[in-house]
């Protein structure tokens, strides 16, 4: 059926990878002016089908049609003819150019031979007051703070005069100030008639934007839905197959003794000598979850860094069990602490090696593993593998010999976290555990850290999802600048709050 | 329920093994076309020349001259595998093998010509394995503590070596009426056995059967132990490594140790052979570490495969040595490896091609992996 309203018209799309389908057999109209949300879990087919859309894959099978014709978008380019623009998940700017040399990139405004700058600096702040998109065009990105790099990417589309909006996951790296600006953003550019198809797994946002949602679940169309009139409950089911629960239970804590003290820590960036972790002190006692909250690139990463021994203290000290920590090896820190890292795929994982292998890479070295000579003997790590797959329901094609690289995100957490938590430390580091999961992985991940808090382990958590902060911390500890602004009890504070404090706007008073 | 674990079948191993095989084919047949464009009438007889590797003019015998040929180069190959394996791009290997192969000529003339038979040759031996650890430490060192690009830092040892080694030779073994190195002793020289029998040839020796054992050994240190996982998980990927407690500097060290003995083995073999190899009195470095890097190129960093790899260059080089009959330079054989190298350098393209190609038509639906994996 064709609807002579709708902007874009996908029939019957059929995306294959190989041992995958990620989009199969969709169709989907899009009304022009709508703000349209594709909901749905890592995998799920939404990334690819937006791909499919700006040019960047050829599906197997079906058309597009944009503004009644049908189209063939082989390329970006021709993406961009069409009207079609995309703000991608990570930015694609130089980060050594302004503002404005990064909009007009590949668009320039030329006199003769050279450039004119002066029209499009025009047209560009023209077009950032219309939308109101607040920007400094003569600033270095490098200097810029995340959100105004996002506005910078959106005007970069609207100087290309992009009609169709796509905005891949967009909130992920915004404070929740900067969220409520590009909601509002984006509700604007709608009423002007451009169409914004906006890619999301968090519920709030959808409900808050959204004129409709799209829910796909593994590569299909489950469902077409008024945002504004379905329940958040609805959209999760339809889009994991099953109920969730959006709350992390957990009984109150009961913190006894300290675990970690970190006293007075400073760490100096060498590049920059500015000290990214600026004199901080704090303790995690056994049987609390303490997380660190902040913006991206305050500290935070630094922070932990230095507490696992990955990065060199400059100044202060590191405790674990009243035993002085500052000056020892990753080696001997491993053996007290666990640690789920921020980046799996740089520190978690050796993506070539095979899944038994990673798995035992804080053993392998230990009594059973390895014999006296040095042969690794391989029934443990198998055994030690099965034992682990089983217990974590870890999936992959093949098991313990599936190449890491080959599984999927959620499985390669799994992976990382069931290795860590096996440890049996009594401090687990976990950060961002749950960054890029899909509802059903956080869910298990966050009822393994409650778990290991209620085993008496100290738990130093961190993360950027302030829901996630919220709903999992005893204790958070928010962090700007390198510093600590306060520790607030997760009870006692609303987000906004706590939003406050990452922006460096609030403060709490030191105690002497 | 979790999948069980295949056993018959990894696509992997088969796939590494048809790009190389591809990348042999296409190097050969390059050649094939070169050797015509330069001399039409005698191209297709030299083509089968080194096809059949002058196993069909030199009769039998030529075996006893590819296993000399392919001994220092299955040295070198093995330990540019390792040294790859860990992440450790050492260029280095023509200085580490001429160190190598001087450091055994010098220790025999004046030091274990006097020793017992076993003795006077391994001497030399370890000897040279000791300098080309040595020799290869420096830039090792530099990688480790001071983040000097090791590819920079070997390549430039290579050019120390190639002034200071005739410096060294015209001080300790220099034969001034030939322009080369003096001859090593009969009882320095490698022990024969049985080899000349096997291979018809009497210049025939043990050093093949030495570059094979140190092969396996390397291939066991690689695959079975502990300081193996460490060396690849380093060169898989560093950060990992370190997050695991792994001391990334002692990693470097100990491989770049290890590939430069292997490379100076290579030399001490070489030179200690029967087959009377001198270090001539001029510029220029040993080939055969270079031919090292094709070797492990074409062996996929794979030690037991760098026997085949080795033996195969090796027998182009015999072949490669009846060119001028037909009016080729036999450096046209160094043209025909050095094409085979490019295309090998291509094998991990050619490899996500050849496991596209068997992964066609195996499009699994969602919803079907979905029902086996639960």
């Amino acid at each position: 059926m064709t609807n002579s309203e709708n902007i874009i018209e996908f029939r019957h799309i059929t995306k294959k990878f190989p041992g995958i389908i990620a989009c199969n057999d969709i169709s989907l109209g899009i009304r022009k002016g709508e703000i349209h949300a594709l909901l749905g879990e890592n995998g799920a087919g939404k990334s690819t089908l937006m791909s499919v859309l700006f040019g960047m894959y050829t599906p197997e099978e079906g058309t597009i049609s944009i503004r009644g014709k049908e189209v063939k978008v082989t390329n970006p380019r021709v993406a961009t003819e069409l009207g079609i623009g995309m703000v991608h998940q990570h930015f694609k700017l130089v980060q050594n150019y302004t503002v404005l040399q990064n909009i007009i990139l590949g668009e320039e405004t030329v006199k003769g031979p050279f450039l004119d700058m002066d029209i499009a600096r025009k047209e560009v702040v023209e077009l950032s007051q219309k939308y109101g998109l607040a920007i400094e065009p003569d600033e270095l990105i490098s200097n810029i703070t995340v959100g105004q790099q996002q506005r910078c990417e959106i005007l970069k589309m609207l100087y290309r005069k992009a009609e169709i909006l796509i905005f891949d996951e967009p909130t992920a790296v915004l404070t929740p100030q900067e969220i409520d600006e590009l909601m509002g953003i984006m509700k604007g550019l709608a009423k002007e008639g451009h169409t914004i198809l906006f890619i999301s797994h968090k519920l709030d946002e959808i409900k808050l934007v959204a004129d409709r949602v799209s829910i796909l679940r593994r590569g299909k169309l489950v469902a077409t839905l008024d945002a504004v009139s379905t329940t958040k409950e609805k959209m999760g089911e339809l889009m994991v197959g099953k109920e969730v629960s959006f709350h992390v239970e957990k009984e109150p804590a009961q913190p006894k003794e300290d675990v970690l003290k970190v006293e007075n820590l400073t760490i100096i960036n060498n590049e920059t000598k500015k000290k990214v972790v600026n004199d901080v002190s704090f303790s995690v006692r056994k049987g609390e979850i303490v997380v660190i909250a902040g913006i991206d690139g305050n500290g935070q990463s630094e922070l932990i860094y230095g507490i696992t021994g990955l990065m060199p203290i400059n100044e202060g000290k590191v405790l674990v069990n009243g035993e002085d920590y500052t000056k020892k090896s990753v080696r001997e820190r491993n053996m007290i602490l666990s640690h789920i890292p921020e980046d799996r795929h740089k520190y978690g994982l050796i993506l070539d090696y095979p899944l038994s292998y990673n798995l035992a890479l804080k053993n392998y070295f230990k009594k059973g593993f390895v014999n006296k000579s040095g042969f690794l003997n391989f029934n443990k790590f198998n055994e030690y593998a099965d034992e682990l797959i089983n217990k974590f329901d870890i999936r992959s094609g093949q098991g313990r010999t599936t190449m890491a690289r080959s599984m999927s995100g959620g499985n390669q957490q799994k992976a990382i976290v069931a290795r860590e938590i096996d440890q049996d430390s009594d401090l687990l580091i976990a950060v961002q555990p749950t960054r890029g999961l899909d509802v059903g992985a956080i869910e298990y991940i966050h009822k393994q850290i409650v778990t290991q808090r209620d085993k008496d382990k100290a738990v130093l958590m961190m993360s950027f999802e302030l829901d996630e902060v919220m709903d999992v911390a005893d204790r958070i500890i928010v962090m700007f600048e390198g510093e600590i602004m306060g520790t607030l009890d997760p009870k006692k504070v609303t987000v906004e709050e706590v939003g406050l404090y990452m922006a460096g706007v609030k403060r709490e008073e030191k105690k002497v | 329920m979790s999948v069980k674990p295949k056993k018959s079948f990894d696509i992997n191993k088969y796939t590494g093994l048809l790009a190389s095989l591809i990348a042999i084919v296409c190097g050969l047949l390059i050649a094939f076309i070169i050797l015509m464009l330069t001399n039409p009438a005698k191209g297709l007889d030299a083509f089968m020349t080194i096809i059949t590797g002058g196993l069909g003019m030199g009769g039998f015998k030529n075996i006893g001259t590819l296993l000399f040929f392919a001994t220092p180069i299955l040295c070198t190959g093995v330990a540019m595998c390792l040294a790859f394996q860990a992440g450790v791009f050492n260029i280095g290997g023509p200085g580490q093998f001429s160190i190598g192969a001087f450091v055994a000529i010098v220790t025999s003339l004046y030091f274990s010509k006097d020793l017992p038979a076993p003795l006077s040759w391994m001497i030399p031996v370890l000897a040279a394995m000791v300098a080309g650890a040595l020799w290869a430490l420096i830039p090792g060192i530099l990688r480790a503590y001071f983040n000097v690009n090791i590819v920079i830092s070997t390549v430039m040892f290579n050019y120390i070596e190639m002034y200071y080694i005739l410096h060294w030779i015209s001080l300790t073994c220099y034969d001034a009426l030939k322009g080369q190195t003096r001859p090593v002793p009969a009882n320095c020289k490698l022990p024969q056995l049985f080899m000349p029998a096997l291979t018809q040839n009497k210049a025939s020796d043990i050093g093949i059967l030495i570059a094979i054992i140190a092969a396996i050994i390397v291939w066991v240190i690689l695959e079975k132990t502990k300081l193996g996982y460490e060396l690849k998980a380093c060169g898989k990927n560093p950060d990992a490594t370190r997050y695991a407690g792994i001391k990334s500097k002692r990693t470097i060290l100990i491989s770049i140790l290890i590939s430069g003995a292997l490379c100076g083995l290579g030399g001490a073999l070489y030179h200690l052979s029967w087959s009377g190899v001198y270090i001539t009195f001029k510029l220029g470095s040993a080939p055969e570490g270079f031919t090292g890097i094709a070797v492990a190129c074409l062996a996929n960093n794979n030690p037991l495969g760098a026997i085949f790899g080795a033996s195969f260059l090796a027998y182009l080089t015999v072949g490669g040595n009846y060119m001028q009959i037909f009016g080729f330079q036999k450096e046209i054989v160094s043209i025909i490896t050095s094409i085979i190298i490019y295309f090998s350098a291509f094998s991990l393209f050619m490899r996500h091609g050849i496991e596209r190609l068997l992964l066609k038509g195996k499009t699994k639906d969602a919803n079907e992996l979905e029902e086996e994996n639960t």
